[in-house]
């Protein structure tokens, strides 16, 4: 809970430095982010390998991780169809576009600037920063009144990498794997669902 | 993405290599959640000074946070919903 809150603190205050201060000269702030998220994978990475029991733990969850992947999209959806039923004028085709990013939000708002134009294109960026955000930050809260499943289903398709670190955290380092492979699958799905959202509607 | 798989594998093997034996192992968790904050903090630095996204905050902002909390919160409750079926489940 408290993790929460640091986490929370070291991200408002990189943003307010970031808006105050401008770019560093010798390294963008993206490149330094990926850098940082390279060392913490591989620290994940040097965690999962030490440990004895993970083929136990793994065999144990087995079945939940094969359908995992069905949670965050089914979730996703939920949260769409209620915004559409609150503000029944705003667009379908382009909320469930929006909504189909699941934390893709380059690929999403490159496609659906291309498909809607640049003001849901922005929205589409900003939905899917939010999310990847807000499972970075709110993750042990999350945890713990949502069980470990949570920030994997809000983390959507960047379980696999950007939020991995934080889901074997919090989660438990056993929920990493699974974290990878709905990661994975959503990311590749992201892509065609986005396709067959602008194909239908 | 394929970076962060490799880091992950490059990791592991590390790991299975050193395990328990090395007295670093002890301090990963600590070293872990550091390195977290060092992130977000740096996720931070490179969304402030993303014009784009700092300008569209005020007009946008609104209706992508309604959109994104009704997101996450879909996904939080069937993630609820999907735990307690699995660990009751696993109860029996």
């Amino acid at each position: 809970m408290k993790n929460s809150l640091y986490i929370l603190i070291a991200f408002v205050l990189g943003l307010m430095l970031g808006k105050l201060f401008g770019e560093f000269s010798f390294i963008t702030y993206s490149k330094l982010t990926e850098y940082i998220l390279m060392l913490l994978l591989f620290l994940v990475g040097a965690d999962l390998g030490s440990d004895k029991s993970l083929l136990t733990k793994l065999r144990s969850t087995a079945w939940q991780s094969a359908v995992f992947p069905f949670v965050p999209l089914l979730g996703t959806y939920l949260g769409c169809a209620i915004y559409l039923i609150i503000f029944p004028k705003q667009p379908t085709r382009e909320v469930l576009a929006i909504g189909s990013g699941l934390g893709f939000y380059s690929l999403t708002g490159a496609m659906v600037t291309s498909q809607s134009g640049v003001i849901f294109g922005t929205l589409a960026v900003l939905v899917n920063l939010i999310r990847e955000i807000a499972t970075l930050t709110l993750a042990p809260i999350m945890v713990r009144f949502f069980g470990p499943w949570a920030p994997i289903a809000t983390g959507g398709a960047t379980s696999m990498d950007t939020t991995l670190p934080i889901i074997a955290k919090f989660s438990g380092e056993e929920y990493a794997l699974p974290a990878v492979y709905s990661g994975v699958i959503l990311s590749l799905a992201v892509p065609l669902l986005l396709s067959l959202i602008y194909l239908v509607f | 993405m394929l970076n962060a798989i490799l880091f992950l594998l490059g990791g592991f093997v590390v790991g299975k290599i050193f395990s328990n034996k090395h007295l670093l192992f002890k301090y990963l968790p600590k070293t872990q959640l550091i390195v977290i904050l060092l992130m977000l903090f740096a996720l931070g630095l490179s969304v402030g000074v993303n014009q784009s996204v700092m300008n569209n905050i005020s007009q946008l902002g609104l209706q992508a946070l309604v959109i994104a909390l009704l997101c996450i919160g879909g996904s939080l409750i069937m993630a609820w919903l999907f735990w307690e079926i699995s660990f009751r489940k696993k109860q029996k």
